[in-house]
C-alpha cells in the first residue's frame, strides 16, 4: 500500500514555510471559492498559474504533488463513466451503433476535475508547510468572530488540529494492519464480494478500536497536562503580519473579487 | 527452507522528500532449524528486515532467496500467498489485528483465508490456541474481553495456526509482564524443539537472547554489525564496548564467579546451569 501523502507536513524551509499561517489559511479559503466561480476556460489558467506559484514558492517536489493529486485521476475517470452514460446534452461528438457521447460529458468532467485538482493543489502547499500547531492558531483566528456568540472557538480549533495530526497516524496503523492481515493471508487486492467485504472488516475494526484508544490515550495526557476545556490559553509565540503575508492576502483577495465582478457582468 | 539476504536496501518513501533508507546491503544467511534473535537499538531496522521476510516489503535493491521463492527488487511477485503461508509472521502489538467476533474464528480466520478446509481450519484453530495455553472455555469469547497478554496469545496462535515452516515475531515479548513473557518464550522454544520450525525473533531482552537464542543478528543504523552463534557476541568484549550492548545477567553473574575463583562453564547459558555447575563444585 502507498502511503497517504495528503495533509502531512513536510519539515522544510520554504518561503510558504515562512508565511504566517492565518494568511496563508485565508488565502487558500479564499481561491477555494474562487475556484467554483468560473464556468469558462480562461480563468483556470490564472488559478493553475498561482497553484504553479504556490508549489514552486513551497519548495514541493513534484513527484510529492502527483502522488497526492493520483486518487482525483481516479475519481474522475469513474465521474467520466457515468457522465458519459447519464449526461445527454450538447453535440454528439462519438456515435457507435446507437452508442453516443456527447460534448457536455467530456466539458463537465473536465471542470469539476480541474476544480478539484486546484482545490487539492492549495490545501496541500498548505498543509506541507504549516506546522499542525500553526494550523490550529490559524484556524482559531478564523473562527474568533464567534466567539463573540458564545461558540467554543479554541475548542473547535484545538479538534480541528488534532483530527489533521491524526491523519498521518491513522494511515500508518492502518498500513501496518494492512500488512499484518496480510501475513494472514488477507487479500486487499482481489477475491469474491465476501472475501472483499471480510478483508475490508479486517481492517476497519482495528482500525477503530486504535482510535479509540488513542483517543482515550490523548485525552488523559491533556488533562495530565492541564488543558482544561473552555479555559482562557494564551500563547507562546505572538503572530504578525508581514509585508509578504499581506501581499499573499492582496493577491488571492484580488482574484476572488476579479471573478466574482466578471461573473456578475456576465464576462465567463 | 533457506533464507538468503543478498544485497538488500529498503528506502521508505522512495523519490518523496522525506524518502529514508532504512536498509542498507544486508547480506545474511539464516539457519534453518534455529532460533535467531535479531537484536539493535530502536529505529536500527529490525522491523523492516522482518518483513522482508515474507514479502510484505520488497527490498529497493538486492534479492532475497527463500525456499523456492527468489524476491527481487523492483519485480512484480507472484505467489506471496504461498510464501506468507510458509514463513508466519507475528507482527509487534499484534494483538490489534484481532477482529472477529470469537475467538475461535479470529484463530481459524487465516487458515480458511489460505484455502485450508473449514473444517480442518478450526481443527488447527483449537490445537495451536491449546499450544499457547488458552483455555477451551474461552473460545466463544470476543477477543475484546481478554487480557493483554491474553490477547497477544491468540494473535500468536493466529500464525501458528497457518503451520508455517518459520515463525517471525517482533518483539513478542513487548509490553508483557514478566511471567507473562516466560511463558511466551518457553512457548517459542518448545515450538522450535518440538516442532522443529526456524524461529526468527527480534527482542530487546539481552537475558532471554543469551539464554534461549543460537544464533544473534545485531544491527545499528540499518547495517548487521554482527551475525553468528550468540554466546560469541557477548563474549566479544570488544564489540560490546564499542556498540555499547548490556551483558546479559548471566554474563555478569559468570564474570563474577571467576572473579571469585570458581570455574565455570563457558557455555552455560541460563543461571540453572550455572547453579548447578556450582553446587557440584561445593559438594565436591
Ligand atoms: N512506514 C515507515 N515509513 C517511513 N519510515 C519508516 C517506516 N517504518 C520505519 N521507518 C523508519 O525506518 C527506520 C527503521 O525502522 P524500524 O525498522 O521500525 O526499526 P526498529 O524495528 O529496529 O525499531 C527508522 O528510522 C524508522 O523511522
Ligand atoms: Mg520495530
Amino acid at each position: 500500500m502507498k502511503r497517504f501523502t495528503f495533509g502531512r507536513y513536510l519539515p522544510m524551509n520554504s518561503f510558504m514555510h515562512n508565511l504566517d499561517p492565518r494568511a496563508k489559511l485565508i488565502a487558500v479559503l479564499l481561491l477555494v471559492v474562487a475556484v467554483f466561480i468560473p464556468s469558462s476556460f480562461i480563468p483556470y489558467i490564472l488559478l493553475a498559474v498561482l497553484a504553479g506559484c504556490a508549489i514552486y514558492l513551497s519548495g514541493l517536489d513534484l513527484r510529492f504533488i502527483l502522488r497526492t493529486l493520483r486518487p482525483i485521476l481516479y475519481l474522475s475517470l469513474f465521474l467520466l463513466l457515468v457522465n458519459i452514460l447519464s449526461l445527454k446534452r450538447g453535440s454528439v461528438i462519438f456515435s457507435f451503433k446507437g452508442f453516443e457521447i456527447y460534448s457536455e460529458a467530456l466539458v463537465f468532467t473536465f471542470k469539476i476535475t480541474i476544480r478539484l485538482l486546484l482545490m487539492l493543489v492549495y490545501t496541500t502547499c498548505l498543509t506541507a508547510t504549516t506546522k499542525p500547531l500553526e494550523l490550529t492558531l490559524a484556524i482559531e483566528f478564523i473562527l474568533s468572530p464567534l466567539s463573540l456568540i458564545k461558540f467554543p472557538t479554541q475548542e473547535v480549533a484545538m479538534m480541528i488540529s488534532i483530527a489533521l495530526r491524526f491523519i498521518p497516524t491513522l494511515s500508518l496503523e492502518a498500513e501496518r494492519i494492512v500488512n499484518a492481515q496480510k501475513s494472514r493471508g488477507v487479500d486487499f487486492e482481489e477475491g469474491h464480494m465476501s472475501e472483499r467485504v471480510s478483508a475490508m472488516l479486517s481492517l476497519v475494526v482495528p482500525l477503530f478500536t486504535i482510535a479509540f484508544e488513542r483517543a482515550y490515550e490523548l485525552a488523559d495526557a491533556m488533562e495530565a497536562r492541564g488543558y482544561i476545556p473552555g479555559e482562557r490559553r494564551t500563547c507562546a509565540r505572538e503572530l504578525k503580519f508581514k509585508n509578504k503575508d499581506y501581499s499573499l492576502l492582496a493577491i488571492s483577495l484580488s482574484v476572488l473579487v476579479l471573478f466574482i465582478f466578471l461573473k456578475l457582468n456576465n464576462h465567463f | 527452507m533457506r533464507i538468503h539476504f543478498e544485497k538488500i536496501s529498503y528506502i521508505y518513501d522512495r523519490n518523496l522528500p522525506f524518502a529514508h533508507t532504512a536498509l542498507s546491503d544486508i547480506e545474511l544467511d539464516i539457519r534453518e532449524g534455529k532460533i535467531t534473535a535479531i537484536i539493535g537499538e530502536t529505529g536500527s531496522g529490525k522491523s523492516t528486515l522482518v518483513q522482508h521476510l515474507n514479502a510484505l516489503l520488497i527490498p529497493s535493491s538486492g534479492q532475497i532467496e527463500l525456499g523456492d521463492h527468489l524476491i527481487k527488487a523492483n519485480e512484480k511477485n507472484k505467489n506471496l500467498k504461498k510464501l506468507r503461508k510458509e514463513v508466519g509472521l507475528v507482527f509487534q502489538f499484534p494483538e490489534y489485528q484481532l477482529f472477529e467476533s470469537t475467538i475461535l474464528d479470529d484463530v481459524a480466520f487465516g487458515p480458511i483465508r489460505f484455502g485450508i478446509s473449514k473444517e480442518e481450519s478450526y481443527e488447527r484453530a483449537r490445537s495451536a490456541l491449546s499450544n499457547v495455553g488458552i483455555s477451551p472455555i474461552l473460545y466463544d469469547r470476543n477477543p475484546m474481553e481478554l487480557s493483554g497478554g491474553q490477547k497477544r496469545r491468540v494473535a500468536i496462535a493466529g500464525i501458528l495456526a497457518l503451520d508455517p515452516k518459520i515463525l517471525v515475531l517482533d518483539e513478542p515479548a513487548a509490553g508483557l509482564d514478566p511471567e507473562g513473557a516466560k511463558r511466551l518464550v518457553d512457548l517459542i522454544v518448545s515450538l522450535n524443539r518440538e516442532f522443529n520450525k526456524t524461529i526468527i525473533l527480534v527482542s530487546h531482552d539481552n537475558d532471554m537472547v543469551y539464554s534461549y537464542t543460537d544464533d544473534t543478528v545485531f544491527m545499528r543504523d540499518g547495517r548487521v554489525i554482527y551475525h553468528g552463534p550468540t554466546l560469541d557476541l557477548f563474549n566479544d568484549g570488544e564489540l560490546i564496548k564499542k556498540n555499547h550492548l548490556l551483558l546479559p545477567t548471566v554474563v555478569n553473574f559468570k564474570n563474577r564467579l571467576r572473579e571469585a575463583g570458581f570455574e565455570v562453564d563457558e557455555n552455560a547459558r541460563t543461571i540453572e546451569q550455572i547453579a548447578e555447575a556450582v553446587s557440584r563444585r561445593i559438594s565436591r
